[in-house]
């Protein structure tokens, strides 16, 4: 039969008493053994080292060590993707500024100078190695140097024009390849995601005569245009003409033939009487014609041989 | 009482010495334990380590992480004397803990000191290459990897016999021109352009004006194939009516040879003609001597 106060009363009573040292000591080993508890973030790995020595890498969740100081932790934001800018800094890039020469210019294989950024996107491949091997603020260091270095050998290599054109996915892939090879190498733990170019542009003293080659290869292309305007413009009209003059010729035979059958189905009617009587048909003719013709020209008619009468019939 | 005190007291000496006897040997180190400051172990494993207690031994550390080396850009002169600045960079780790230690002693000094190898070493294998083995459009042209090579190669021999420095990569990040050559490389440039850009206008010229030659071309030989045609047409059109004439004209040749006369007359008298008939021709006969 004990009360909630009876047993505050006894609580306080035991604690009064000498076991108090005993309860601190408890307390401060609870204390001591939750050092060894942590977080793992959903993004991030933990890098459990005893002794300063790594032992494992632990996984997101709830994470058990050794309490301190034989245990530490150190988290890693694994699946974060970090940017470096290659050819300009992001800084200036936030607030404007143009990058300077000797940030943005390189030098192509046919001895130009060429302005050209690059984006690189990575993230870490392996904890340890980022942590220990190389150093956080090293290995973003030397993600970029080793891009430029193979930036700057494939650029060797490349023509102004490939460049300035069709090159563009080539870099990208190949700088990509390149530099994780070249990473891997000396086991930065860093993988490249992917490499982006920004802008690839000639050096503005020398733009305008880059775009005035861009203008020249318009200008050549309007030419064609309007030589194929002109061929287009002229060739139906050829065509249509020498449709119209064989037509022309077809007419013209149809109607020769037509009137020549017509013509000596004429005349053959008219062999046809004269075949049923010769003579008369004849006469018939010359009569015929000689009226029409006497009654169109002056005729004189003379008397004798020698023409001294002449009596006019009009 | 007093007897317990003492007990406590020793326990506790016993647990400083004790920790001052361990120590930590993190990931990103190496370990030196001097005794009376003479080296005498290297620990090369990260983890938990031993020595006696202050007086007698003591604990250097040095940094075994990869470093980047990257010093300023230097002009350097190719076989072919031509100036270019090359910016190389060097990754570079402790290879030999207490070589590292007695000769340079520390990072700075190690550096200033690769720096000077670096430097020599690029400027040594640029002076016995042509520029072309760096810059070509020709890919068989190109031993940059070779060249890279050999200087790392012999940076990383230097370093490692006097340094303890292990040099895993010289790269070279950048190529470009001093100031004065740079100028001229634009000049150049825009020349090139020039050029390139008078082809193409001049090409778009050339190109157009055959287009119009030929279309001029096909338009003659339209015109041409059509007027050898309708020609032909226009040919067998007269033959056909020849022809028709022939078969009707030709069944009685006398009766023709009589019509066709008669229609000359028609045609060649008209109202300026003065016919002279004699009074006895044929027509007027009747006109004398009626019957």
């Amino acid at each position: 039969m004990s009360t909630s106060a009876d047993k505050t009363g006894n609580l306080r009573r035991w604690l009064s008493t000498r076991n108090l040292p005993y309860f601190v000591v408890v307390l401060v080993l609870i204390h001591w053994a939750l050092t060894g508890v942590g977080m793992v973030r959903e993004d991030e790995q933990a890098v459990v080292l005893r002794f300063g020595r790594v032992q494992r890498v632990a996984p997101a969740g709830i994470l058990f060590t050794l309490p301190w100081p034989i245990d530490r932790a150190t988290y890693v934001k694994t699946t974060e993707v970090r940017t470096m800018p290659v050819g300009y800094k992001l800084v200036d890039a936030v607030r404007g500024i143009p990058p300077t020469p000797r940030e943005v210019e390189w030098v192509s294989g046919d001895t130009n100078i060429i302005n050209l950024t690059l984006t690189l996107k990575y993230s870490l491949s392996d904890p340890v190695k980022y942590l220990y091997r190389v150093g956080p603020g090293e290995a973003d260091f030397l993600v970029r140097r080793a891009a430029e270095a193979c930036l700057s050998r494939l650029i060797a290599t490349m023509t102004v024009d490939d460049l300035l054109t069709s090159g563009q996915v080539l870099v990208q892939e190949q700088t990509r390849a390149s530099t994780q090879e070249a990473l891997d190498a000396l086991d930065a733990g860093i993988r490249l995601v992917t490499v982006n170019i920004g802008r690839v542009e000639p050096p503005s003293n020398v733009i305008e005569a880059f775009n005035d080659v861009a203008t020249a290869k318009l200008e050549k292309a309007r030419m064609l245009n309007q030589a194929d305007g002109y061929r287009k413009d002229i060739l139906p009209r050829a065509r249509a003409m020498a449709d119209r003059m064989v037509q022309g010729a077809e007419s013209y035979r149809a109607a020769t033939v037509e009137r020549s059958r017509g013509e000596a189905s004429q005349y053959l009617e008219l062999l046809e009487e004269a075949r049923k009587a010769r003579e008369i048909t004849e006469t018939r003719l010359y009569l015929e014609t000689m009226s029409r013709v006497l009654l169109r020209a002056r005729t004189i008619v003379v008397d004798d041989r020698e023409g001294t009468r002449i009596r006019l019939l009009e | 009482m007093k007897r317990t005190l003492t007990i406590l007291a020793v326990a506790a000496l016993a647990v400083i010495v004790l920790l001052s006897c361990a120590f930590e040997v993190p990931e990103t180190e190496y370990a030196i334990v001097l005794l009376f400051g003479d080296p005498t172990r290297i620990i090369l494993e990260p983890g938990l380590a031993w020595k006696l207690p202050p007086p007698f031994e003591t604990v250097v550390r040095i940094d075994r992480r990869l470093r980047i080396l990257d010093p300023p850009e230097n002009e350097f002169l190719t076989l072919d004397k031509k100036n270019v600045m090359v910016d190389a960079f060097a990754a570079w780790e402790v290879e030999d803990p207490l070589e590292f230690l007695v000769s340079v002693v520390n990072r700075t000094t190690a550096e200033a000191q690769l720096e000077d190898i670096i430097r020599a070493e690029v400027g040594a294998a640029l002076g016995s290459h042509e520029l072309s083995v760096l810059l070509s459009t020709d890919p068989s042209e190109i031993r940059v990897d070779e060249i890279v090579e050999t200087i790392t190669q012999r940076a990383a021999d230097k370093a490692s016999d006097g340094y303890g420095i292990r040099v895993h990569a010289v790269r070279l990040k950048r190529l470009n021109f001093p100031e004065e050559n740079r100028q001229a490389v634009f000049r150049r440039m825009e020349a090139e352009r020039e050029r390139i850009a008078r082809q193409y206008r001049s090409e778009g010229e050339e190109e157009a004006e055959k287009v119009r030659a030929q279309a001029d071309l096909e338009q003659a030989q339209i015109l041409a194939t059509a007027e050898r045609r309708s020609q032909e047409i226009r040919g067998e059109a007269d033959a056909e009516a020849a022809r028709i004439y022939a078969e009707a004209y030709g069944q009685d040749p006398e009766f023709y040879e009589f019509v066709r006369t008669l229609e000359t007359y028609e045609d060649f008298i008209d109202e300026d003609a003065t016919i002279v008939l004699p009074a006895d021709s044929r027509l007027l006969h009747l006109l004398k001597e009626p019957r």
